[in-house]
């Protein structure tokens, strides 16, 4: 049932996936993640121009059972919100790396991926949390 | 404490179901989709492993006015086979659990509970018990496992499995499905019809993959928890320990249809005289979302001058639905069925209004009095 990890992008250690593109970073939340959540209902994303800024909450997912921050792997501005995602969460659950991505963030400072995990290190994390 | 696990664990870890620790168990949260187990039993047919629920017999010659000292509703109005939804009471009034009451043939009965409760309602029972003789008590919980055969479909399914009548609504039998021995009653906790099947431990896995089996052509799906929340929330079902508690009366918790004020006597029936005489400071209601978002426990209810008139107790967003739903405890006077309120969801006040505590019939959006469905879902003798 679990998706495979995609290699072509990074991952914070609270499960958010971000793919580089350039100056932009397409965000997203992990698999594992929409997993764990079960069906997503609602998704609170920030508006275009908004500032974001590394490890802050810039949104929230919500499951039946939790309510999910989503925290920014990396800082910068807000430059698309996926607004079909919020009309359709499910979205997340089907495909969280495609057509589930919540924000294209335009990097600041590329330096701050050097604290993200690559494909193989997140899922040597999910393989220390599941102990 | 490490958690309980069922007889149905390893079934379920078979399914990759998700497990939650709920009163002490582990138990499936969800399975796939709770969203797809919610419209199953809508649609067709869903099981669900309800085996951490209590089950209690109640024997001897005194046991039916016992528990009609003990109990809100009457349980002399009750014939052989049949079932009942009742409350226990604490002196105040106080709702210490709800329960499914079963008269069984040989005059014996079976108090079905929930599983949180189930130390808190043997310990009240036993307590009030010491005062009476003729009466035998027995918890037998531990013995039974429990699976709730629940959607339009559920009678399909069962007729299936077993030659003999199936119960009628609020009715239970004694019976072999597929040469398992059962006690199937027809009672439930989603809004649809259905079933809740008592069984041996030892059957129990046995059974499940049975109704699988046979269900699969009518399009049968495990069900977890999240889905069991979202199906008696949408069907105005009240959850002990979230919705009410043993601070809140039936009056409060607009569950008076359980209590039968004409019974000369019972446990808490003088604090709810009184009560009612000198009025409740809060009545439980419905609410539905105007604006997006989601209502959940504890949240906070304002009037639209911002004072804060109440308190979301459950809430959640039913498949297929663009309006959340919850219940609420609204102070009394402050608001009426039909008020537009405000709910404080983290900070940001969005729109909602106050309606009646039941969804499931609501196609279009409003909000129609369905007292009397409400009443004949738990179907009182009258």
């Amino acid at each position: 049932m679990t998706k495979p990890t995609p290699k072509d992008r990074l991952f914070s250690k609270e499960h958010e996936w971000v793919k580089l593109e350039g100056h932009d970073a397409v965000l997203g939340i992990s698999d594992h993640a929409q997993c764990s959540l079960g069906d997503v209902v609602y998704v609170e994303l920030p508006g275009v121009g908004e500032t974001v800024s590394q490890g802050k909450a810039v949104g929230v997912v919500e499951s039946v059972k939790a309510v999910s921050d989503v925290f920014a792997p990396v800082s910068g501005i807000v430059k698309a919100v996926n607004q079909t995602v919020i009309d359709h969460p499910e979205l997340i659950n089907q495909d969280p790396y495609g057509d589930g991505w919540l924000l294209v963030i335009e990097v600041k400072d590329s330096r701050e991926q050097q604290a993200l995990l690559n494909a193989d290190q997140y899922q040597e994390l999910l393989t220390q949390e599941a102990k | 404490m490490t958690a309980k696990k069922t007889p149905l664990y390893s079934a379920h870890q078979a399914l990759n179901a998700q497990f939650v620790e709920f009163a002490s168990t582990l138990l499936p949260v969800r399975f796939h989709s709770e969203k797809e187990e919610h419209l199953a039993v809508r649609q067709a047919v869903g099981i669900f492993d309800v085996s951490h629920m209590g089950e209690f017999f109640v024997s001897g010659k005194n046991a039916a006015s016992f528990l009609d000292h003990l109990l809100t509703n009457n349980v002399n109005r009750l014939s052989e086979n049949e079932a009942q939804y009742s409350l226990l009471l604490n002196e105040q009034g106080g709702i210490i659990d709800d329960l499914i009451i079963y008269r069984q043939r040989n005059g014996q009965f079976l108090l079905c509970v929930n599983a949180a409760n189930i130390e808190r309602d043997w310990q009240h029972i036993s307590r009030e018990k010491r005062s009476v003789g003729d009466v035998e008590i027995e918890n037998a919980s531990h013995r039974f496992a429990q699976i709730a055969v629940q959607g339009k479909k559920a009678s399909e399914l069962l007729r299936l499995l077993t030659k003999s009548q199936l119960p009628a609504r609020f009715h239970i039998v004694s019976t072999k499905l597929n040469s398992i021995e059962t006690l199937v009653a027809r009672t439930g906790y989603t809004g649809e019809d259905g079933f809740e099947i008592f069984l041996s431990n030892v059957d129990a896995e046995h059974l499940w993959q049975i109704l699988l089996e046979h269900g699969q052509a009518l399009g049968i799906k495990p069900c977890g928890l999240a889905a069991r929340d979202s199906l008696r929330l949408e069907a105005g079902l009240l959850l002990h320990g979230q919705d009410m508690d043993e601070t809140t009366t039936p009056i409060e918790a607009g569950l008076m249809f359980a209590v039968d004020m004409n019974k000369k006597n019972f446990i808490g029936k003088d604090a709810l005289i009184k009560q009612k005489a000198r009025g409740i400071s809060k009545k439980l209601m419905g609410i539905r979302l105007l604006d997006r978002g989601l209502a959940r426990h504890g949240y906070k209810i304002f009037n639209l001058d911002h004072h804060e008139i109440g308190e979301v107790t459950s809430g959640g967003l039913p498949p297929g639905k663009d309006n959340a739903i919850g219940l609420c405890y609204i102070a009394q006077h402050k608001a009426k069925i039909g008020d537009e309120v405000l709910v404080d969801i983290r900070g940001r006040l969005a729109k909602a209004e106050l309606v009646r505590g039941r969804f499931i019939f609501d196609s279009r959006g409003s909000n129609h009095d369905q007292t009397d469905t409400k009443r004949s879902t738990f179907l009182q003798r009258t």
